[in-house]
């Protein structure tokens, strides 16, 4: 039941509270409205028939004794003698009043309110009355004539008079008691009433009261718990005892509403809880006074605060005292600290805090509406020791240390502002590994990285406080060398860096051999920016390396001619290439039995700006340096084959393909495509390849030449005997042609027999391999005697033709013409005596 | 005059009787301040020789200055003994003034009959 009670909804509780209230209502109030209409009828009754009664009974009695007066009157006149008229009028006047009061008696008679009590009095007057009005008639009749008789008579009259007055009398007092009565019933009864509505009103009261109280206590109760139950959330608190869920009425909705509520603010208060303790920052909300809302545990951690110490609540005077306690602040004094800490945010700020301890925190202040203000705190330590990495390494080389080309710029241009100011002397050593590609592949690429740290490591130890080691990559190293005395210190130094990096080098169980070449340049003598300077040494290293290696060379302005003339040389390379200006020269190729035209080998020609050509022993290095040397190789290849057609069928051409093309790849497609495009046959190509390009022994480069070769064009190895001229080149691949080298006819002059021997040993065993001979550099009539005799097949020289322009090439070969027509043959057959044409 | 009331009565019966006394011609029932009346037993005055008003009424209740109810008196010797003298106060028929009077009554069948006089 009671519990029945406690969960009824609010609003039935309070309706059945009304119910209550308005049922004691009803009750006190109909009671009090029946009470004051008995008292109005009450009230009515003895206003309207008790008091009337009482008057029509005076008024009676005051009629009766009227017209007994008369009567008296009547019997004194009638003694006095009056005349008989006046007296009848009066005896006339005394009846006609008899008949009225008898009226009277009858109509107060018949009223209905007349109890049976008065009634029956009534009837005993009336009695009396009529023997009153009985006994004035004869009176009257007597008197009309016998006066003296009708003055007897009046004693009798009277005693009649008497009786009805008498009982008039009685009756009056009768009605005046039953008047008496209902006031006093009608007193009673509104006493009553009272008494009983001040009871009723009380009893209403009090069961009011009471019910009142119960709602009440089931109502404010519950809610007391429930506004007790959001103090709690709105502190901040949730493991609060919430109250019973299960109720049914309205109270429960709102336990069931705080419930989830709180279970949101658990998880809001967890997930901020979570972020806040896995921030990377320490964070730290402060309010207007100064003290902690909220602190996260890395923000305590920071500064060695347990989570005590910095819980909500705490001032910032006291966290800061604990922090200078433990020893973490910045600034001059903890003084100074203390008092720059506590100084209130007015606005936003970022800083960076040295703390005494040697980390870095940067902190950042947000002031708050409220007054208040959110600061976090991150550790940079880690952040600045990284940056200062990442700077080191993006001024310095990872694998040696030494300053990166932009910090050696750097450098450079330091010391030379100080040069400006101060006066003094530099030096720029470029130091280049010789050879540093055979380290790499004799000792794999962990030897040539030991090499290159030793080498730094060595580099580093002969330097001085403002000199700067640096590695611009690959095996090339600068050292700047401050305060100099004079260019012999600077020489001096650089030879003494030779002698360094010459001595071995310990890797595993080897000692690597390497040596170095080194150019330097001076300033102010040689320049005076970084990069004119850095050029002139390089320059100079370019002079060591010409002059042989492991050397060194100073600077000197004539490689500044040099340079800008291969700077010129690599401009007009490179308009050729884009303008297609290079010529190609065809040199023809004789087969000297029958001294006939085989063909021509096509010879690369750049025009210069003065109209001369240069050779391709001058600019193909170069361009391979720029790495255009697949375009001319493409070029040549397109243009010979297309001037080819336009020979007789059975002239050859050749074409030097350089091992740069082959190492790009692709060739065979190339030479394919081009003879299809040129409508060329393909066994009229013949392309020329040097022995450097077998040196690296590579399939890809092998399967290439087969692919070359199976597609039908001639592949001729070209100037044997030149380089290292290894016999095994010439069974490796299955060449068409052997081109000996110019050299060996230069050496046939010089050397005599033993170069004619090597000479026709070289023919002999191309003969035995089945491969055409071509002597190249023939350029007297001895030498080609002299390979005639050796049985050398085929010719090419000076004295048999130059190269010439493709225009020229048309007279040769009616110069061929006619030297078959001379001797009866046809073209394709004859043979005739050489002839320079 | 009672005994000749008395006897008329006897011989003419109360009709007559009444006739003669009232009418004040009759010298038998008339003697200076004598005269006869007669009441029945309920008071009711049926003849008075001197003052003829008064036949028909009742004078049960009369009474004299003295407050004595004479009728009634009279009516109590006719009854028992059936003759006797009552004193009363009565206007004289000679004065027509209250005069002390007495009067003989006696009774006459069912009716009284007196005659006063003055005294």
């Amino acid at each position: 039941m009671r519990r029945f009670v406690q969960e009824m909804p609010i609003r039935v509780k309070a309706f059945a509270a009304s119910v209550v209230l308005l049922i004691c209502l009803v009750v006190v109030g109909g009671y009090a409205y029946q009470a004051a209409r008995k008292s109005a009828k009450d009230f009515n009754e003895l206003s309207k028939r008790s008091l009337p009664k009482q008057e029509t009974i005076s008024s009676l009695n005051d009629e009766v004794i009227a017209t007994h007066v008369q009567v008296f009157r009547f019997v004194t006149w009638a003694s006095n003698g009056v005349n008989a008229q006046l007296l009848r009028s009066i005896s006339d006047g005394v009846l006609a009043d008899l008949v009225v009061v008898s009226g009277r008696f009858k109509s107060f008679n018949a009223r209905p309110d007349v109890s049976p009590a008065e009634r029956s009095t009534m009837a005993d007057l009336f009695t009396r009355w009529e023997k009153y009005v009985d006994a004035v008639k004869d009176t009257l009749d007597v008197g009309l004539t016998d006066a003296p008789m009708a003055t007897m008579m009046l004693g009798a009259t009277d005693d009649d008079f008497q009786k009805v007055a008498s009982d008039l009398g009685r009756m009056a007092n009768l009605a005046g008691m039953q008047t008496r009565a209902a006031a006093q019933e009608f007193v009673i009864t509104a006493e009553r009433n009272r008494e009983v509505l001040a009871l009723g009103a009380i009893a209403a009261t009090l069961i009011s009261f009471f019910v009142a109280l119960v709602v009440g206590q089931s109502i404010v109760k519950p809610i007391q718990s429930v506004t007790k139950a959001m103090t709690e959330v709105s502190s901040g608190n949730v493991d609060f005892d919430i109250g019973d869920q299960t109720r049914s009425d309205e109270i429960g909705q709102m336990v069931r509403a705080i419930a989830t509520f709180r279970q949101n603010l658990r998880s809001q208060t967890l997930r901020l809880d979570t972020a806040l303790n896995n921030m990377s920052q320490g964070l730290g909300m402060f309010d207007a006074e100064q003290r902690v809302v909220v602190c996260n545990g890395r923000f305590a951690r920071m500064y060695g605060l347990s989570p005590e110490q910095a819980r909500p609540g705490t001032t910032l005077r006291q966290i800061v005292e604990r922090r200078i306690a433990n020893g973490f602040y910045s600034g001059e004094s903890p003084a100074e600290y203390m008092k720059q800490q506590l100084a209130p945010v007015v606005r936003e700020s970022n800083i960076i805090e040295e703390l005494s301890d040697g980390r870095a925190i940067f902190v950042s202040c947000q002031p708050m509406a409220d007054g208040g203000w959110v600061t976090t705190h991150e550790d940079i330590s880690e952040r600045r020791r990284i940056e200062k990495k990442i700077a080191h390494m993006a001024s310095h080389d990872a694998l040696t240390g030494l300053a990166n080309r932009t910090h050696l710029i750097e450098r450079l241009n330091k010391a030379l502002a100080k040069l400006a100011a101060r006066g003094g002397g530099l030096a720029v050593h470029f130091i280049d590994l010789d050879r540093f590609k055979d380290v790499n592949d004799n000792f794999g690429h962990d030897g040539g990285d030991v090499v290159l740290r030793t080498f730094a490591e060595r580099l580093r130890a002969m330097t001085r406080g403002n000199d700067e080691v640096g590695r611009l990559g690959g095996d090339e190293f600068v050292v700047l060398q401050t305060d100099i005395d004079g260019a012999a210190d600077a020489e001096d130094f650089a030879s003494r860096i030779a002698a360094a990096l010459n001595t071995p080098v310990k890797f595993n169980s080897y000692e690597i051999q390497a040596t170095v070449s080194v150019g330097f340049a001076l300033s102010p003598a040689d320049g005076d920016s970084p990069e004119r300077l850095l050029k002139c040494a390089d320059l100079a290293l370019y002079r060591a390396k010409a002059d042989g290696r492991n050397c060194v060379r100073r600077f000197v302005p004539e490689m500044d001619s040099e340079m800008r003339a291969r700077v010129q040389l690599e401009i007009t390379i490179r308009n050729a290439v884009f303008h297609n200006r290079f010529v190609l020269h065809y040199q023809p190729i004789f087969e000297i039995r029958t001294n006939r035209l085989l063909g021509f080998e096509a010879l690369i020609r750049l025009p210069a700006e003065d109209g001369t050509l240069i050779l391709p022993m001058t600019f193909i290095p170069v361009a391979e340096e720029l790495h255009l040397i697949d375009k001319i190789g493409a070029w040549v290849l397109q243009e010979a084959c297309r001037t080819a057609t336009l020979w007789p069928e059975n002239l050859t051409v050749a074409v030097n393909v350089s091992a740069a093309q082959f190492r790009a790849g692709g060739v065979c497609a190339m030479v394919a495509a081009t003879l299809q495009e040129a409508n060329l046959n393909a066994n009229r190509l013949e392309l020329e390849i040097t022995e450097s390009l077998l040196l690296d022994d590579s399939e890809a480069i092998m399967k290439e030449l087969r692919m070359i070769k199976a597609i039908g064009v001639a592949v001729v190895m070209d100037d044997f005997g030149s380089g290292y001229s290894s016999l095994s080149y010439l069974w490796r691949f299955p060449f068409d042609k052997i081109k000996i080298d110019q050299s060996f006819m230069t050496g046939l002059a010089l050397s005599g027999r033993d170069a004619e021997t090597v000479i026709k040993t070289i023919i002999a065993l191309g003969r035995e391999l089945r491969m055409h001979v071509t002597v190249e550099g023939v350029e007297t009539a001895e030498q080609l005697s002299f390979i005639d005799e050796a049985n050398a097949e085929q010719a090419q020289g000076f004295y048999l033709g130059r190269p010439v322009p493709e225009s020229e090439i048309s007279a040769s070969i009616l110069a061929d013409f006619k030297r078959a027509s001379s001797q009866g043959m046809s073209p394709l057959e004859g043979q005739a005596k050489l002839r320079i044409v | 005059m009672v005994h000749r009331v008395q006897e008329r009565f006897k011989k003419d019966g109360l009709a007559a009787t009444i006739e003669a006394v009232n009418d004040k011609t009759t010298p038998e029932f008339h003697d200076r301040d004598l005269y006869a009346f007669v009441y029945n037993m309920q008071g009711i005055c049926l003849a008075n020789g001197a003052r003829p008003a008064l036949v028909g009424k009742n004078l049960i209740s009369l009474k004299d200055q003295d407050g004595k109810y004479l009728i009634q008196e009279m009516v109590a010797i006719a009854t028992s003994p059936g003759s006797g003298w009552v004193n009363y106060k009565w206007p004289s028929p000679v004065t027509n003034k209250i005069e002390d009077r007495s009067a003989y009554i006696e009774k006459m069948g069912d009716y009284l009959v007196g005659v006063g006089m003055d005294r």
